[in-house]
């Protein structure tokens, strides 16, 4: 769990206040005045976004370096397309949904996230046992878990319950059907409910 | 106890509180040992998923960006100047002598002479003429080439 070093919870609830308090410029806005050529707005937009951004670049790349020149040629397509952002959707969503498709060309590049990685999942036949592993440890295997899930499955996890996201959000950002999405988000937690009970299982013996 | 038990779904439902309402599923957990077990797993879970640490960059975002974005304001306002100003000028040679002459705008077919108008017919007719006869002309000499006859 190498990545989790750059993880900070601190950061990340100081990051979401400041983003509330801080951005009162409208979507609108600011895409206008980066089209006038204002840089410093596509800055704000960064600082607006990349909350987001890294919530799924790190649930989809596991390399660091990578995520450094993925989180970069991100915000660059985003810049070089803006002009073509037609607000249908928050600019986040839009941008979010860059990153998405970003990551999901890197890793189809890798060979590193193939769809028959969904079949493996929940499939283990465990027997039920009473919670015998600490909070503190269960916290570790989940994560764990969350971290063997493909990255589309991780994602979807991220988005749904930490981000607070809709299913429409979630289906603007990945373009995935609704059905779809419902069905990963209940084989990942079914998958990540019998890794936990896989765990409990070793404990008892 | 009853017979069946609840569906993954169902158990996933109510351990993030979107079916609490449900007396099927309430009365069976008051009686169903295992269901509760994996109930009481799915809420362990959902609350560490919950509580999972946030992703931060560990670099600064913006100023990597920015170093790859080059500053396109003097290009778009030449883009623009060059969309914009040929379609200005065609509006301004258009609309500026139409408001200059508007008072006489009404009056450019009346205001013409009987002769002048006589004088312009007979120049086109002439011209039509003289471009039909160089036609015809043009056509016989073609024809001539083709020379079917020998």
């Amino acid at each position: 769990m190498q990545h989790f070093c750059n993880i900070n919870n601190d950061g990340l609830s100081n990051a979401k206040v400041n983003l509330q308090n801080e951005n009162n410029d409208t979507d609108q806005h600011l895409v206008g005045k980066v089209l006038r050529g204002d840089t410093l707005a596509f800055t704000r937009i960064i600082k607006n976004t990349e909350r987001l951004v890294a919530q799924i670049v790190f649930k989809m790349i596991k390399n660091e370096e990578d995520r450094k020149d993925i989180a970069q040629d991100i915000y660059l397509k985003a810049y070089k397309n803006i002009s073509g952002f037609r607000f249908h959707s928050k600019l986040s969503t839009w941008i979010a949904r860059i990153a998405y498709n970003t990551c999901l060309t890197y890793l189809e590049k890798k060979k590193l996230w193939l769809p028959g990685d969904f079949e493996s999942l929940g499939h283990q036949a465990i027997d039920t046992t009473e919670g015998m592993i600490p909070a503190k440890e269960r916290s570790v295997i989940i994560l764990g878990a969350i971290e063997k899930l493909p990255a589309v499955l991780k994602t979807l996890i991220t988005l749904y319950h930490n981000e607070d996201m809709s299913y429409a959000e979630i289906q603007q950002i990945t373009s995935l059907p609704e059905g779809t999405i419902k069905s990963y988000l209940f084989r990942a937690r079914k998958a990540l409910k019998e890794d936990l009970l896989l765990h409990y299982k070793k404990e008892e013996l | 106890m009853t017979d069946k038990h609840l569906a993954e779904e169902e158990m996933q439902l109510y351990a993030m509180g979107q079916d609490k309402a449900d007396a099927f599923i309430v009365t069976h957990l008051a009686t169903c040992e295992d269901c509760r077990n994996q109930v009481a797993i799915y809420k362990a879970v959902l609350a560490d998923i919950n509580n999972q640490p946030e992703a931060v960059f560990d670099f600064d975002v913006a100023s990597l960006v920015m170093t790859g974005i080059e500053p396109v304001k003097a290009k778009n306002i030449a883009g623009v100047f060059a969309s914009i100003f040929p379609a200005a000028l065609i509006i301004c040679l258009v609309t500026i002598p139409l408001y200059i002459f508007r008072k006489n705008f009404f009056t450019i077919v009346t205001g013409i002479s009987a002769v002048f108008i006589y004088m312009s017919l007979i120049a086109c007719i002439t011209i039509i003429f003289f471009k039909t006869m160089r036609m015809y002309n043009k056509y016989q000499q073609q024809i001539k080439k083709l020379n079917f006859s020998e």
